[in-house]
């Protein structure tokens, strides 16, 4: 780490050492002090109060000596005391105030001192320390002075007077000081240096954060901080670490997500763009958002006409677009419109649209949508295709229809031209008047069933049981299933089987039905027809007619309501489209399900209650 | 690296403390390291009589006995006892046995070892009446003196060589001084075998065991001594000590000398030390004496017998005023007998006053007077110096003023002088009494016990007598000294001396002198091993 | 029956037409019914008919399955198709799978009898 990074720690460092500098320097300064003063207090009591020992204990063993006058022994007291380091002189006054001896001074034995300190000295009744300078080098002195009694009297026997040099204590006082400042210098020393030793180790790993934090912030996440002061600092450290780690993975996240949110809006504006849909999108306000470039085709607008204009601007407030947004967005509902025309400047415009509301993460609406397709082609195409179907339609029935005419017709006309020459034949008679009628009466029928099947009629709904119906079809047509070996299944579910409606189509219906899976199990096989709700929350009926045979290919499934609609595997023409017919009267509906040589399902649905 | 410098100057500042922590004490008490040699050239006013310790009688024989023997004992300069031979000591509980220590290895000046023995037979000596010792009686208490003087037995039993270094002395009492006395330039050892073979020359060429070997005597003029080589305190720091021997000049003689070069200490007359002082060349010490002088009365002869006649004297002598006018104050007036500083020593006491009055009433009472003429009286002094001459006459004016007639005689030669005394002769005399040792004793007792040796004055009083033989005993501090007080009470009511001054030691050295240390008891017990010369 | 009994088959899923087949030529051949491909195949392999009128619109088998099969096995008889409705490419593919002729229903009774004796005399 380079320093040009460091500045705000190296401040803190400085600050650190300059306070703990400030308050040890503080500290030991007081110390010192009160310790200095404490302690020279101590010496220069201890001083004194040696002094004072020293001289009460001369003056206890001089005690006698000063009783008798015995000027030796006090000399020799007096030279004794005085060897002490401390002692600059020893006076013993005797009782007359006189010299008795004087340390050192043998010629003043005898004397009065006339001094001041002397004079006090030996008037005072008390012990008295007087401070004097002393000597030649003007030494400063304790003059401590003891009175000497004797128990029993008030007299004064003689004074002790010792010179108690303070050079010693001075010389002590000032060793202390001087060591006391030694010491404190070399604590404040130390000091110092621990402190400027744990600033910095402090501050270092502060500033290694600092500067790590800095290069993350200026984007360089790959400096990861090595702190292993096993502290709260290496915690801050490992923490920030993990948090940049953090950081780090979060924006390479991001980076991912920027990446696929870019390349997903390039994605989508592809899609958008090549979309053969046109999209506009609303705000809020109903101002233009989006527009996609199919929808600028679709509504000869350009993307930058439309942006940020409101939509009633843009579309028209009759357009039915704009209509649809409104309405989406104001109800909050998605709205599917299979066709809406919107005039252009050349024909109108046929489009599928649908719109829906916008959302933001938490739900809140923040717009609207809407999708369109242009189905004028489509349904140009559709219109042909109908057409087309119709046709065919037309054609299947034209095809079906000769061919169910065509057969009784045959047999007709067979018979007719026969007549002339078989007329006498009474088998033939016979034959010929149970034949053709029979065969006009199919070609009736089936006129009759073509007029139904155009017909409107409405039909007279009477509650009737669908079961009871199925099972009277089943049974008409019993002997015939069981020559065919086709076994009944029945499922019919007895709760549920009333309905409304006209018990004769409907039996029709069942019968077509029925015959279609007869006729689809030659071989035999089982025929099942179920009854039931379709669902717990649809009271609808549902009947299903399922069967064990040929099935159909898909496009006879397509195609097997439609009228005459036969393929190879069907002969009747009309009798599903009738059926067809039948339950749609009925406002119900029939859906087959088949797979080609397994079987066909004929799902019914008729409502319960009349719609 | 600035951490380095600073652990560097941590380093530094830490020995500093170190040695700052020696004591400075460095004020007084300094002294130089003394330097061995030289010759040390000292005055003595007159030739000592002998050099024979226990017969020695003035302080001019102390001077020269004091370099040449030891004792048993010694005092240091403040008068505490301290062991010389003997290097300890132990006193029975009872005060009766003294048992003594002795050093091995102390050597005579004729290189024989001392051992206890010679403390027996030097001690004996002493008690022998035959050596005619005047410090005898101060043994008396030692078991078997009596005995051994009166002859009846051959050694005195309180005297015993226990076994080569060891010496005891049993005493019949218990004596309180009796230590400081041992200390006293009497009790010296001595070689037998010198002393037997010197005879009584002994005392002209001295053998012992001191710091100085005796080298010569010229009569009257020198003493010769040389320091001896294996004293067992280590050798002295001077070579040579010449005591010459100026027979009573005057001091300004000897001051003259002295300035000259000739000699390392005089004496100064009082009033050259002010002008000795302003020059500051010399060195100037002082200490006063456990000293008295007086005028000794021989209450022999009369009309000194009279008690009364005694003490008109005193009342008619101005102390006060001979001290100031003619000795310039330099000597402290004494009142009693014991000089202050001696124990028992009393300040109040003032007998006798200046009183003219008083003499008269008292010289009336005495029976001489106006009717009866009192006989002349002589008064001789040993010293014939300005200032003695001038005391003098001033006293005899003074004892004319109350009708006392007084001759004055000088006799110089001393050892004469002191025959003279021995034998009673002087009337009056002048006479200084120096303290051998610390004990009012020395003084009360030497002086004014009947029996004493140095009573010259014939003094007698029974009381006085009782009281010092029960003071002597008396092992209570403060009782003996009252006992004390109470002997010099009556001695001085009896008046046998007129009390004068007490002295004052006061001599000038040349400034290179160094190791002088002067006790109470004067110049002659100055120990001379302690004196070197700072050369140059 | 023998063979040389001129037997003709008749496969039509309707009864009017077989009706009508039946008297229009009972008289004089022998007729044999088959109203789906399967019984046609099978009344073929075990009658052995000279001639077929087949039908082709029928359940199961239709009429051209019928004739594939007939022109695969290579069978020795020939077949008249007859039918409702009439388209091109049908009667192609059946005159190319061996039919002798293409009938339009309603029939023409001299068209029958005309093939009828071709085929069966």
């Amino acid at each position: 780490m380079d320093s040009k990074k460091e500045p705000k720690s190296i401040r803190l460092q400085t600050r650190l050492i300059l306070y703990s500098t400030l308050v040890i320097l503080l500290l030991m300064a007081l110390v010192i002090i009160i310790v200095e003063k404490r302690q020279s207090e101590t010496i220069q009591e201890e001083a004194q109060k040696r002094g004072v020992t020293m001289a009460r204990h001369l003056a206890a063993v001089s005690t006698n000596a000063l009783l008798t006058y015995n000027y030796v022994i006090l000399e020799q007291n007096a030279e004794r005391v005085v060897l002490e380091e401390e002692v600059l002189y020893v006076i013993i006054h005797d009782k007359e105030d006189k010299v008795a001896a004087y340390s050192q001074h043998d010629e003043k034995q005898g004397m009065i001192l006339t001094d001041e300190v002397s004079q006090k000295a030996a008037r005072a009744r008390a012990p008295l320390i007087q401070p004097i300078l002393y000597g030649e080098k003007e030494v400063r002195v304790l003059d401590i002075s003891i009175p000497v009694y004797i128990k029993e009297s008030q007299e004064k026997w003689g004074t002790i007077r010792i010179g108690l040099s303070l050079e010693g204590m001075s010389s002590q006082i000032l060793k202390t000081r001087l060591n006391l400042l030694l010491l404190g210098g070399f604590a404040i020393v130390l000091g110092i240096l621990g402190s400027v030793f744990f600033a910095r180790r402090i501050t270092q790993p502060i500033s290694k954060l600092v500067g790590t934090t800095i290069a993350a912030a200026e984007g360089d996440l790959e400096q990861a901080i090595d702190i292993h002061t096993g502290d709260e600092i290496g915690e801050l450290g490992k923490n920030f670490n993990h948090m940049i780690e953090q950081i780090r993975l979060h924006r390479n996240e991001l980076e991912d997500r920027l990446r696929q949110i870019t390349s997903l809006k390039a994605y989508n504006d592809n899609i958008l763009a090549s979309m053969t849909n046109g999209l506009i999108t609303a705000d809020s306000e109903l101002k233009v958002v989006t527009l996609n470039e199919r929808a600028e085709q679709i509504l000869e607008k350009t993307k930058e006409e439309v942006a940020n204009r409101s939509l009633d601007q843009v579309l028209g407030d009759r357009h039915p677009l704009y209509g649809m947004m409104a309405e989406t967005f104001a109800q909050d509902r998605v709205i599917f419109q299979p066709e809406i025309e919107v005039k252009r400047s050349e024909e109108p415009m046929w489009l599928t649209a649908s719109a829906s509301v916008l959302t933001d993460g938490e739900g809140k609406k923040i717009g609207v949508l809407a999708v369109f397709q242009d189905i004028t082609g489509i349904k140009a195409l559709e219109e042909k295709l109908r057409q087309a179907d119709r046709l065919a339609a037309m054609g299947t029935v034209s095809a079906g229809l000769a061919h169910e005419i065509k057969n009784p017709l045959s047999a007709i006309k067979t018979f007719v031209a026969l007549l002339p020459r078989k007329f006498q034949n009474p088998s033939f008679m016979e034959k010929f008047n149970i034949t053709v009628p029979r065969e006009i009466d199919r070609i009736n029928q089936l006129v009759e069933d073509l007029l139904e099947l155009t017909r409107i009629r409405e039909h007279l709904f009477v509650a009737l049981d669908v079961n009871h119906l199925i099972l009277q079809v089943i049974d008409l047509y019993s002997e015939e299933m069981k020559k065919k070996q086709i076994h009944f299944e029945n499922h019919l579910d007895g709760t549920i089987s009333q309905i409304q409606g006209n018990a004769e189509t409907l039996y029709r219906a069942f019968s077509n039905l029925v015959i279609n899976a007869i006729q689809a199990m030659p071989n035999g096989g089982t025929l099942r027809i179920s009854t039931g709700l379709i669902s717990s929350e649809n009271p609808d009926l549902r009947i299903a007619f399922s069967d064990t045979g040929m099935g159909m290919d898909a496009e006879t499934t397509k195609n097997i309501f439609n009228p005459f609609f036969t393929t190879k595997d069907k002969g009747v023409g009309l009798g599903m489209a009738l059926t067809h017919k039948i339950i749609e009267d009925h406002k119900g509906t029939i859906e087959v399900v088949s797979v080609e040589g397994k079987g066909a399902t004929f799902v019914l649905s008729l409502p319960v209650a009349k719609k | 690296m600035g951490f380095k410098v600073l652990i560097f100057i941590l380093v530094i500042s830490i020995s500093f403390t170190l040695l700052f922590d020696r004591n400075g004490f460095s004020t007084e008490k300094r002294s130089d390291i003394p330097g061995t040699g030289g010759t040390y050239r000292r005055p003595l006013e007159f030739n000592p009589k002998t050099l024979d310790p226990p017969l020695s009688l003035d302080m001019y024989a102390v001077n020269i006995i004091q370099q040449v023997f030891d004792g048993l004992v010694q005092f240091d300069k403040d008068l505490n006892i301290i062991p010389a031979i003997a290097k300890s000591w132990k006193v029975s509980p009872d005060g009766l046995t003294y048992t003594f220590y002795l050093r091995e290895g102390v050597k005579f000046h004729n290189g024989r070892e001392v051992v206890a023995e010679d403390f027996v037979y030097s001690f004996t000596r002493v008690i022998d009446p035959k050596t005619k010792s005047p410090a005898a009686s101060l043994l008396d208490r030692v078991i078997g003196f009596k005995e051994f003087q009166e002859g009846k037995i051959s050694t005195v039993k309180g005297l015993r060589a226990i076994d080569k270094y060891t010496f005891e002395i049993k005493l019949t009492e218990p004596y309180s001084p009796f230590l400081s006395i041992l200390g006293m330039n009497k009790f010296k050892v001595l070689p037998r075998e010198e002393v037997e073979k010197s005879g009584t020359d002994f005392g002209k060429s001295p053998v012992g065991t001191g710091p100085f070997k005796f080298i010569s005597m010229k009569e009257g003029e020198e003493i010769v001594l040389e320091a001896n080589k294996d004293y067992f305190e280590g050798r002295p720091y001077l070579d040579k000590i010449v005591f010459k021997i100026f027979h009573g000049a005057p001091r300004e003689k000897i001051l003259t000398e002295f300035k000259e070069g000739g000699l390392e200490e005089s004496f100064i007359p009082p009033e050259e030390i002010e002008e000795i002082l302003k020059q500051k060349k010399y060195s100037f010490i002082q200490k006063p004496l456990l000293s008295l002088r007086f005028y000794g009365f021989n209450l022999r002869t009369k009309p000194l017998d009279n008690k009364r006649l005694r003490k008109a004297i005193n009342f008619a002598i101005d102390k006060k005023s001979i001290i100031s006018e003619i000795h310039k104050n330099q000597f402290h007036l004494a009142k009693g007998i014991l000089p202050p500083g001696m124990p028992g020593y009393d300040p109040k006491r003032e007998p006798y006053p200046h009183n003219e009055t008083l003499a008269q009433k008292y010289l009336m009472e005495s029976g001489y007077g106006k009717d009866k003429l009192a006989p002349t009286l002589a008064i001789w002094s040993a010293s014939k110096s300005d200032a003695a001459q001038k005391e003098l006459n001033e006293i005899k004016s003074q004892l004319n003023k109350i009708g006392i007639q007084a001759i004055i005689h000088y006799e110089t030669n001393w050892p004469n002088f002191l025959l003279m005394l021995r034998d009673h002769k002087f009337p009056i005399h002048i006479h200084a009494w120096y303290a051998d040792f610390p004990d009012p004793d020395n003084f009360l007792g030497i002086l004014f016990h009947s029996k004493s040796k140095y009573n010259y004055w014939a003094y007698q009083n029974k009381e006085v007598d009782r009281l010092l033989d029960k003071a002597r005993a008396e092992r209570d501090y403060l009782k003996r000294m009252a006992m004390y007080r109470k002997i010099e009470e009556i001695v001085l009511d009896d008046a046998p001396i007129v009390p004068m001054v007490n002295h004052l030691f006061q001599m000038v050295y040349q400034h290179y002198v160094r190791g002088v240390e002067v006790s109470a008891l004067g110049g002659p017990y100055i120990p001379m091993k302690k004196i070197w010369l700072k050369k140059k | 029956m023998n063979n040389f009994t001129k037997r003709i088959l008749i496969v039509d899923d309707d009864k009017g037409i077989l009706d009508s087949f039946e008297v229009l030529l009972g008289d004089r051949y022998d007729l044999v019914m088959a109203d789906n491909g399967y019984e046609a195949l099978r009344i073929i392999e075990t009658e052995q008919p000279h001639l077929v009128f087949l039908d082709i619109k029928m359940p199961g088998l239709d009429g051209m399955d019928v004739l594939k099969k007939l022109h695969e096995e290579q069978k020795n008889v020939e077949v008249v198709i007859i039918t409702a409705t009439h388209r091109e490419e049908t009667e192609r593919e059946a005159k190319s799978l061996g039919a002798i002729d293409f009938l339009m229903k309603p029939l023409n009774i001299v068209d029958v009898e005309r093939i009828a004796s071709q085929v069966l005399s």
